[in-house]
């Protein structure tokens, strides 16, 4: 459903993606494993229309939307949920899902966040900046549902949270994905992303190191992957 | 329009995007004043006049009706912020534009509401403001700048507060006016007492508050061209010989040249300031009119003539060091405004005082007498000038190759690579203020020698914004662009005798200003041309003592 | 009960009890951590984990809300980032902070000069002849050291980022600090580069003895070369320890891979 193709990318003259080729299927879960600084930050950007293709190309159901507008590829329903806190955190909750709903079905998206994760409901009032980063994380996870997507790019969403929270946004993908949602994963917590996933991808310094099925990836192998045993 | 403009400025260096938004407040004021003339419309009062009797006082009923428009200006906006889907857009593009393009709403269309719904509530506060005031381009734009100081009351973000911070602004000004009443040297208080608020507030504010958001971005670094030595040398003998004929050639215009001389020393302050270390400052006039005003003092009270000089140079130290309090704190644009508030604060407060150009507000500044030597003609008056000028550009050429330049510099990429290295920054911005408003200083007292009496007109707090737009357009080296901005603000105009390409002139420089702000991340083609011409200088950086020195070890080794 | 504290080193910097806030946000919680002379200390954690906001709290940048900062046996908590840096503490940045408008050469002399230049006044306008020459010796040393002598003419920005890298890492060690704290050295190089970078860092160890405290993500650079690791996760100290310890800690190894599901 969603492809990319030769893709190559990168900041003021530093290639950080070099030739890569990445499918998600329609519904499927997708994890993208790496250690830091090996470009999976930047392929979501590149997925997402934030950062400009230096080669390739990216496919929508088979068409090319290369070069589209990140607006106009989140229409198309791609919600990328960004690293760090994605959401505005001078903006209340509540501001936060109007922007996240299609307009004219603001009062329904909110409906739909508090079913999500009722915590937003007892801060709709509240600047988004002042909750914990679990909260921070949930209501920028609420556009993965809100907004209706076909899939979401998910970058280190548990990133420095509980262990507890991270517990409940994983048992909010599951649901995301049980309904149909096509999921692409890039996380830390390698054990957790590969129990939720059909496909792996593991990205080192730019390039596509292994693409397959998680149970043919040895848990040792990824491990010295990431300490750096195996260059 | 200006929606496009924003976007093509961004990633440009700060003190370059000041630069752009001053050529853009030029290049309006100037098409204003050139289509409707430099007097002031006044314009017929629209809303009734009578005045009902309130608590005790006389209130205007157009007065009332301004107010009421305004509550309810305010509460509209206030009211769409907070409720409207493209309202909360406008706040969170400021947040985050690509989180926003990401949430389905394109940031440029959020801008381009932003400045629409900017221009027109501006529009809107002309046309209240216009039969109390006057139409006047100069004094709607000092009224932008008052806003600023409601504005930030209102911590640049609350709406509310920043109303109530209007109403203080305006309610305090009145008040001060019956103070004054009974302390005369406060005469400009009032009038000064909006700005008086912005510079405070600015200088109490959070500084987290205050740090541009584009401070974060990494800026391109400025393209310095520097010319191939035997064309740089080749044009320093031939300027140096035109300079020194100019007297011979140029017959009765010759004043004008004397005082682009002068400017000179103006644009090489700016130049050190702004371009070697990417700081703002408006206040430069002030520092102009401090350094005449106190050569008049120092010359009247007997102290011989380069000896008074020098005094008011020094004098306008401390003004410097003032204004890099501020530097500290702030960068970009909120140090703009603050620089700029203190021009204004000292214009209104401090150019009317006895102190400054005496009681009747204009004092006789003489020219040197040296028996013998004609000085004190105009030839002679150039010369001296000229002698100034050049030791000036000496010694900014000489603080660029030494340790303060390259602290400077450093300064201008990274502040916090210079103070985690062990240099304390604040003595340095310290340090280049003084010397920038010792050089501004020596060019005031120099126009008062040339002018023969001196008074606050020339120092206006929007020359000092005229002069770094000038500057900007003037070159990229180091002290060429002094001379040809010199020539640029004081020798073309006399030269030209059609008053509608005169008045031409701001919005040609307003322009420029903006074009080469947004060539500075590209480099301007000019420059990529004359760097054609020496190609083996391609992508190294400027010669530096460092590495002459190192060369010589090496070799010595 | 409470823990017992060793006290600070005397011989290197020391943080005893730093704890950092963010609005609601606790970036590090409670840290001891010592980084003495004469051995490369790693710093590693997942992502998020504090690593930076504890560089930042060393060398003054940030406003710890508890603990202190310790060089040499001195507390230097109040002190500004130029005071710490003049006491001997160095450190590069993780989004390189370059002097990018000056040569290569001029950048690293600046290592040495700022330093030199302080707070003074005078000092920050004119170099003396001597200094003047200490300040060249040290900029060729550094570049020598960090192979980079033949950019020296090139601009700063014009440098690819494996090079940049390099030129930070000398204009630091141009200024003669005893401790420095490298914040994600690694990071944008490629294999070839990291190699390269860690045989420098050898070097250093090994010409300069100073104390090196090295926040890395690239694991295979901090197993080759560091002496002693702490591992950060949530703020929070999980372990201390040689880089065989670090192999073997099941905690570790939680915190890089997430817990086993329950």
């Amino acid at each position: 459903m969603f492809a990319l193709r030769g893709v190559s990318a990168g900041y003021e003259g530093t290639t950080v993606l070099r030739d890569v080729d990445l499918v998600v299927p329609p519904s499927s879960v997708v994890a993208l494993l790496g250690p830091n600084g090996a470009g999976k930050t930047t392929l979501l950007r590149v997925a997402s229309g934030l950062l400009p293709l230096s080669g390739g190309e990216l496919l929508l159901d088979g068409q090319p939307v290369t070069g589209w507008s990140p607006t106009k590829l989140a229409q198309a329903g791609i919600c990328h949920i960004p690293e760090g806190r994605g959401v505005f955190r001078n903006l209340s909750v509540k501001d936060n899902l109007v922007l996240q709903a299609a307009a004219g079905e603001e009062d329904d998206a909110i409906g739909r966040a508090i079913e999500a994760f009722p915590v937003l409901g007892r801060r709709l009032e509240q600047r988004a900046g002042t909750m914990s980063g679990g909260e921070q994380q949930m209501l920028a996870l609420a556009r993965a549902y809100v907004s209706k997507p076909r899939l979401v790019l998910l970058d280190e969403v548990s990133m420095g949270l509980a262990p507890r929270i991270v517990d409940e946004i994983f048992e909010f993908l599951r649901r995301l994905a049980a309904a149909g949602t096509a999921l692409l994963l890039v996380e830390q917590y390698v054990h957790r992303a590969l129990a939720e996933s059909d496909y792996v991808y593991l990205l080192h310094r730019g390039r596509i190191d292994f693409a397959g099925e998680p149970t043919e990836l040895a848990d040792e192998e990824v491990f010295a992957r990431y300490l750096g045993a195996v260059a | 329009m200006l929606e496009r403009l924003a976007r093509a400025l961004r990633g440009v260096s700060l003190a370059m995007s000041i630069v752009a938004t001053i050529g853009i407040l030029l290049a309006i004021q100037g098409v204003a004043v050139m289509r409707y003339g430099p007097r002031t419309l006044t314009m017929p009062a629209y809303l009734p006049t009578r005045s009902i009797r309130m608590v005790g006082v006389n209130v205007g009923l157009d007065q009332i009706i301004t107010f009421l428009v305004a509550l309810v200006a305010a509460t509209g906006l206030y009211l769409f912020f907070r409720y409207s889907r493209m309202g909360v857009a406008m706040r969170g593009v400021v947040d985050d534009p690509d989180l926003l393009a990401l949430n389905r709403v394109s940031p440029v269309r959020a801008r381009r509401w932003a400045w629409f719904l900017g221009s027109s509530f501006a529009a809107l506060s002309g046309v209240l403001i216009a039969p109390v005031l006057g139409l006047e381009a100069f004094v709607l734009t000092l009224l932008v700048v008052q806003a600023f100081g409601a504005a930030a009351i209102g911590r640049f973000s609350s709406l509310p507060l920043t109303y109530l911070g209007g109403l203080a602004v305006g309610v305090g000004a009145s008040l001060s006016t019956k103070f004054v009443a009974s302390v005369p040297s406060l005469r400009g208080l009032p009038s000064s007492f909006p700005f008086l608020v912005l510079f405070v507030t600015l200088l109490v504010l959070p500084r987290r508050l205050l740090v541009d958001s584009g401070a974060a971005v990494a800026s391109p670094p400025p393209h310095t061209h520097s010319l191939p030595p035997r064309v740089a040398r080749g044009g320093l003998v031939l300027g140096a010989g035109v300079a020194l004929l100019v007297p011979w050639i140029v017959g009765a215009r010759l004043p004008v040249y004397t005082n682009a001389v002068i400017y000179v020393l103006v644009f090489l302050s700016l130049r050190l300031l702004v371009r070697t270390s990417n700081q703002v400052s408006l206040a430069h006039a002030g520092f102009a009119a401090v350094g005449a005003a106190a050569f008049a003092h120092f010359t009247h009270a007997g102290l011989p003539w380069p000896l008074a000089l020098l005094a008011a140079g020094l004098v306008g130290v401390p003004v410097g060091a003032v204004v890099a309090i501020p530097a500290i704190r702030m960068s970009g644009l909120y140090l703009a405004i603050a620089t700029f508030g203190f021009g204004i604060l000292l214009e209104q407060l401090i150019y009317p005082q006895s102190f400054m150009f005496g009681a009747n507000g204009s004092l006789a500044v003489p020219r040197p007498h040296v028996s013998g030597v004609d000085l004190a003609s105009d030839r002679g008056f150039y010369y001296v000038a000229l002698t100034v000028a050049v030791l000036a550009s000496v010694v900014v050429a000489w603080i660029h190759r030494s340790r303060l330049g390259r602290l400077l510099r450093g300064l201008a990429d990274s502040p916090t690579a210079l103070a985690t290295h062990g240099a304390d920054t604040k003595v340095t911005l310290v340090i280049v203020f003084c010397i920038s408003a010792f050089l501004a200083a020596l060019a005031g007292a120099l126009f008062g020698a040339l002018t023969g009496s001196i008074d606050g007109t020339p120092f206006g707090s929007f020359s000092s914004i005229y002069w770094l737009a000038i500057l900007a357009v003037a070159g990229n080296g180091l002290i060429a662009p002094a001379f040809v901005a010199g020539i640029f603000i004081a020798v073309v105009p006399a030269y030209i005798t059609n008053h509608t390409i005169i008045d031409l002139f701001p919005v040609m420089f307003g322009m420029s200003a903006i074009g080469n702000a947004i060539m500075s991340t590209r480099g301007s083609p000019f420059a990529g041309w004359l760097q054609g011409a020496s190609i083996r200088s391609a992508g190294r950086a400027d010669r530096s003592p460092v590495r002459d020195r190192m060369i010589i070890q090496e070799v010595a080794a | 009960m409470t823990a017992v504290v060793a006290p600070p080193t005397t011989d290197g910097l020391s943080v005893r009890g730093l704890s950092v806030r963010f609005g609601g946000l606790v970036a590090v919680d409670n840290l001891d951590l010592d980084a003495p002379e004469g051995r490369l200390t790693g710093l590693i954690g997942p992502n998020g984990a504090g690593k930076t906001t504890t560089f930042d709290a060393c060398s003054g940048l940030n406003t710890p809300s508890e603990g202190s900062v310790h060089l040499f046996g001195n507390d230097v908590s109040r002190l500004g980032p130029p005071a710490r840096a003049q006491r001997g503490l160095g450190r590069t940045f993780q989004r390189m902070e370059l002097f990018n408008s000056l040569s290569v050469a001029d950048n690293v002399a600046l290592g040495r000069e700022a330093a030199m230049a302080g707070s003074n006044v005078l000092r920050q306008i004119v170099a003396s002849r001597h200094e003047q020459d200490e300040m060249m010796e040290a900029a060729a040393g550094a570049m020598e050291l960090c192979g980079i002598s033949d950019l020296a003419d090139r601009r700063a920005s014009a440098l690819s980022t494996g090079q940049r890298r390099l030129v930070e890492l000398a204009r630091a060690l141009a200024g003669r600090f005893r401790i420095l704290l490298l914040d994600e050295p690694s990071s944008g190089l490629d294999h070839n580069e990291t190699a390269r970078f860690g045989d420098i860092l050898e070097r250093v160890m090994a010409e300069r003895g100073v104390g090196l405290l090295l926040v890395e993500h690239d694991m295979s650079l901090v197993m080759r070369v560091c002496h002693h690791v702490y591992v950060l996760d949530f703020g929070k100290l999980i372990f201390e320890g040689s880089t065989d310890d670090i192999r073997d800690s099941e905690i570790v190894r939680a915190a890089y891979l997430g817990a086993e599901e329950v």
